[in-house]
């Protein structure tokens, strides 16, 4: 029984890595809470043998004893968020891998085990069957999940150089004519590429009141 | 009790710092705590024993005025002088300093609260130790913040946000690990703003956690952005 030693390998293996589930650790660290359940029970149960009615006539646990319990109980503790962390980062991950299945540059893949193969297989099936149901036009949630949504929100800007000569009718049916340092209320869609390019300033509320 | 905190991996292993304690009376079935004891001799550890347990270990204790605590010599006032003057390297002494530094804050602090209502209640008067305590906590929160919000953070923040397509290992690898995430988020935000700026209309994206290598960080160039379809 080593205190929190194995719950603490596999966090740093999940730190170092995209290794494979390791089952030997996760089982190594399950043995380990067992142990220590079995331990706090057998002091809890030796304790209580031994107490001793205190001034107010109710039985109480020796003081000597009562740190090695609390021991017991804070390394099952440890260990159980050791374990449900492992698993909860290695779901993160997959999902993760899920949604974008092009790799990161310099990114080791996610190795899975046989559980988290059918762990992601059964989550693309549920994302295949919500697109089904509810967009039956969507063949795949992620090609879509990649473009942006249209926005037509109107942003407040300022023009730093002049994209167009004269009035110009945008895409959104405003017309404007960009003048060097007026400031325009318009649909972002319209103007995005302008910002883009250095053209036209975004402005805050902060900057409005300059 | 399930807190944003529960999952993260840094904080969990920033709670494996040992701290110094003392026993304030005899522990059964824990003689193995101490460090000088031959295997066998005894069952218990007796009381005024020094020993050192995790933060996670230790924390009931403290609450429960079980032993006597003091703050880990990485900690103490001689290093917390060395890192405000800059002389020390932060990362050897412990990858998680901050996070660990704030850690055992918070454990000196209900430390000290609990032990000084039981202490006023039973009328013991050892309250001099509490207050070295209490200043020990309050300078360490002085120190952590102090090196966190200086002459680091400045450079971490030029570097996150200007080092796109740079080789950083040279500068990360002395990093923390809570400084790490920083400049990571700062760059994915800063490579993330150069790909929008090249190829446009692709979604910019919001800065969440990569497991990426700290070599370098590239907007991709070679795969062109989403181009949405503008009906006009």
């Amino acid at each position: 029984m080593d205190f929190g030693r194995y719950g603490r390998e596999l966090l740093l293996e999940l730190k170092r890595s995209n290794a494979a589930y390791n089952d030997t650790l996760v089982s190594s660290c399950l043995q380990d809470l067992n142990l220590h359940v079995c331990a706090l029970g057998d002091q809890v149960a030796a304790a209580s043998r031994d107490q001793h009615a205190s001034t107010d006539g109710k039985p109480k646990l020796s003081m000597s004893v009562r740190p090695s319990i609390l021991l017991q109980e804070a390394a099952i503790h440890r260990n159980k968020r050791c374990l449900l962390t492992y698993h909860w980062v290695r779901l993160q991950r997959i999902q993760k891998q899920y949604w974008s299945p092009r790799q990161e540059e310099n990114e080791e893949p996610q190795q899975l085990g046989p559980a988290e193969e059918d762990f992601l297989q059964a989550y693309q099936q549920l994302h295949q069957r919500y697109a089904q149901n509810t967009l039956p036009f969507v063949d795949d949630l992620r090609a879509h999940a990649g473009l942006p949504p249209l926005n037509t929100e109107r942003v407040l800007l300022r023009v730093v150089t002049a994209p167009t000569e004269g009035p110009v009718v945008l895409a959104s049916g405003v017309s404007v004519e960009f003048r060097v340092g007026a400031t325009h209320f318009l649909p972002w869609n319209d103007v995005e590429e302008w910002v883009r390019k250095g053209h036209l300033r975004v402005l805050t509320g902060e900057e409005h009141n300059e | 009790m399930l807190t944003k905190n529960y999952f993260d991996v840094d904080a969990i292993l920033a709670e494996e710092e040992l701290v110094p304690c003392q026993s304030n009376f005899d522990f059964s079935y824990l003689s193995h705590l101490d460090p000088d004891e031959r295997p066998g001799k005894r069952h218990y550890l007796p009381e005024g024993t020094k020993f050192k347990v995790p933060v996670w270990a230790v924390e009931k204790w403290a609450t429960l005025g079980f032993v006597k605590l003091s703050l880990p010599r990485h900690f103490g006032r001689k290093a917390r002088e060395r890192i405000e003057a800059g002389e020390a390297d932060i990362r050897k002494r412990n990858e998680r300093f901050f996070i660990a530094g704030k850690r055992l804050g918070e454990l000196l602090d209900t430390y000290t609260a609990h032990v000084e209502k039981a202490w006023r209640r039973s009328g013991d008067s050892d309250l001099r130790l509490l207050e070295l305590i209490k200043r020990e906590s309050a300078q360490l929160r002085r120190t952590l913040l102090s090196a966190y919000t200086g002459q680091r953070l400045s450079q971490t923040l030029n570097w996150a946000l200007s080092s796109v397509g740079d080789d950083v290992t040279e500068y990360t690898k002395g990093l923390t690990e809570l400084e790490r995430r920083l400049f990571l988020s700062g760059a994915t935000a800063a490579s993330s703003h150069e790909a929008w700026k090249v190829y446009g209309n692709g979604r910019l994206l919001p800065v969440t956690e990569h497991k990426r290598t700290i070599r370098s960080v590239t907007p991709d160039l070679q795969v062109p952005g989403n181009k949405r379809q503008r009906i006009s």
